[in-house]
């Protein structure tokens, strides 16, 4: 019973630590001299810096390490002791669960479960209400039915249809493949949205992309299929193509593998500032900030290699990998100084690698030591 | 001008920094000047009607709280709707939500806690086979890492500490888990538990630690009797 209340004691004057810090930093210190593993794994002040450590209690433990360097071991063993303990049963949601459940979460209209929650209110109360229900409901349903039969008159006399506009957006880390309503078919690498109307008009396909995607495109010689980015469109009547146009990055490329392709500017009206066609294992660079066009022919297909999982790094600098890795692994990276030493590019290919696998071969080249935690990969 | 245009998303143009309203995990930089942030300043962000702090929360946590969900339930479908009935209530109730929060783990552990007791309590109503509950929910772990555990004396320790973790009550072991993984303090222990404050959890964590102890000592004492034993009976042949 005495031991608990010990324990209780110490506990208060720790959790005020963080203010207390200066006066009682001589007290503490003393108090930590003769402490046992247990003892620290008691300690509240001790776990919160083994588990979110901040610059005051670096500084505190540092310091308190440096003068009692005997205790260095004790202290090590209580902090893995801690770092080790973890569930047993764990999962984690597949990419494809963790972006549907969002769509849901986001598609959720509030005035829907209101009227249900409503509806079902009034059935519960009385009879009459019953009725009073029953026929809203009806008026509800036929109103819906004669909005519904209005839309499809107005879509069938104007070519312009009030379309559904779907968004769908991958967070850092995760990649999709979604079908349109023509049947093409578009693989969506991480970082990425599109926004294409739930059915296609019957002139025209047309969809806005930020990121990047791979598009097959089903055939249709009557509506042309269009990809939005930003200011550049990219038109096609059926035909693979890779569109990358990442904000930030200040570029946006275009890749066919295969058919044709036509890239022109965004205008309304206006004749394009540029449009080019595109064949086969070509590629367009645009550069917004130097007005710049560049046509360059593909090697091999490894700029499409992200669909099948693999990464290529063709003399790419440290910042270049950094922002691929973000992405790709749903990560962040902490660099401090190094960044400056990292000279030199890098290249190599990876195939459904790891992240660890990954980076233990980039840092084997750029040699530095890397720890991944909490998806965050701390550079060292 | 045609309809088209106007319609036209201007949250695709570079130039602009307007967004969906829902198209939340889009700017990247937002999302870094989010993590340096503080929980009271995202939720504060998201409260008042911020996509992108609500778009953050999630991402941040949405596998934290499947993780916590499975302790509870098995089935990955229910979790799953369990998941996004809190979000879509998170979401819809932003307005009304209280502006002081511990943290925003803990509110979201709670609000998850909440609607998988529900859930169950439904299933129990439907149906008398209770085969999704997960019965043997916050079992702990010790991960031997190489790296992490080295030296030879910590794995003997490790190895007492896990026999000795299967002996604590399934209370012990979720407030060890928030304290020691999820980095919950007591306070907010108490909380997601549904504990009186946070001196009740902090005694739990406390006893928990005790009983560990015990368990290994009481170990430890055996090992060192039956060497004792063993030594002396060496000792008798070797004299006898």
């Amino acid at each position: 019973m005495n031991f608990s209340g010990l324990f209780i004691y110490k506990g208060a004057i720790l959790l005020h630590g963080k203010q207390l810090l200066k006066q009682q930093i001589k007290g503490e210190r003393m108090k930590y001299k003769n402490y046992s593993v247990d003892d620290f794994l008691k300690d509240d002040f001790f776990v919160r810096w083994v588990k979110a450590p901040d610059q005051q209690s670096n500084k505190f433990w540092d310091k308190w390490l440096a003068s009692h360097p005997e205790k260095t071991e004790t202290l090590l063993h209580a902090k893995q002791i801690i770092l080790s303990f973890k569930y047993t049963h764990t999962g984690e949601l597949l990419d494809e669960e963790y972006a549907e459940i969002f769509e849901n979460i986001l598609k959720d209209q509030p005035e829907k479960p209101l009227l249900l929650y409503q509806i079902r209110n009034q059935l519960k109360s009385s009879f009459t209400k019953k009725l009073v229900a029953a026929a809203a409901l009806v008026l509800i349903i036929s109103g819906a039915l004669l909005w519904q039969y209005m839309q499809n008159k107005l879509t069938v006399k104007d070519s312009v249809q009030q379309a559904n506009y779907i968004t769908k957006t991958n967070p850092k880390g995760i990649k999709s493949t979604l079908k349109l309503s023509d049947g093409s078919s578009v693989r969506l690498n991480a970082e990425t949205s599109i926004y294409f109307p739930e059915k296609f008009s019957d002139s025209q396909r047309v969809v806005y992309l930020k990121g990047e995607a791979y598009f097959e495109v089903a055939e249709d010689n009557r509506r042309p299929f269009t990809v939005v980015s930003g200011d550049v469109e990219t038109t096609v009547l059926g035909t693979e193509f890779n569109v990358s146009a990442y904000p930030g990055e200040n570029e946006v490329k275009i890749a066919v593998a295969e058919g044709r392709v036509k890239v022109n500017e965004k205008t309304s009206g206006k004749d394009p500032a540029f449009s080019y066609i595109l064949l086969p294992y070509e590629m367009a660079t645009l550069r917004f900030d130097r007005q710049e066009f560049k046509k360059t022919r593909l090697e091999s297909a490894e700029i499409f290699g992200w669909k099948e999982g693999i990464i290529h790094f063709q003399k790419a600098s440290f910042e270049e990998v950094v922002t691929l890795l973000e992405r790709w692994y749903g990560v962040k990276f902490m660099v401090g100084d190094q960044k400056k030493t990292m000279e030199g590019k890098f290249t190599g290919k990876f195939e459904n690698q790891t992240l660890k696998e990954v980076l233990e071969a980039v840092s084997f080249s750029w040699e530095f030591s890397f720890e991944i935690k909490n998806k965050v990969v701390t550079i060292k | 001008m045609s309809e088209q245009s106007k319609k036209e998303p201007l949250a695709f143009r570079y130039d602009s920094d307007l967004c969906f309203p829902h198209n939340s995990l889009w700017n990247p930089d937002k999302r870094n000047s989010l993590d340096l942030k503080g929980d009271k300043e995202v939720w504060k962000m998201f409260r008042s009607g911020d996509d992108e702090a609500f778009g953050y929360i999630y991402m941040k946590y949405a596998n934290l709280l499947f993780k916590f969900g499975l302790q509870y339930i098995k089935e990955r479908e229910i979790l799953k709707d369990c998941i996004q009935d809190v979000f879509i209530s998170l979401k819809k109730n932003r307005r009304n939500l209280t502006s002081d929060v511990l943290s925003i783990k803990s509110y979201l552990y709670k609000a998850m806690y909440r609607q998988v007791m529900e859930r169950i309590k439904k299933e129990k109503r439907q149906y008398i086979d209770l085969s999704i509950v997960n019965s043997q929910g916050f079992d702990i772990s010790i991960s031997e890492e190489s790296r992490l555990i080295s030296e030879e004396y910590l794995r003997e320790r490790i190895k007492q500490i896990k026999s000795a973790l299967g002996k604590l009550s399934k209370k012990q072991k979720q407030a060890i888990l928030h304290y020691y993984y999820d980095g919950l303090t007591h306070q907010e222990i108490a909380y997601v538990m549904e504990m009186k404050n946070k001196s009740s959890a902090r005694k739990l964590i406390y006893r928990a630690l005790h009983e560990i102890r015990e368990n290994v000592s009481k170990k430890t004492r055996s090992i060192s009797l039956i060497l004792t034993i063993l030594l002396v009976s060496l000792l008798f042949h070797l004299f006898s």
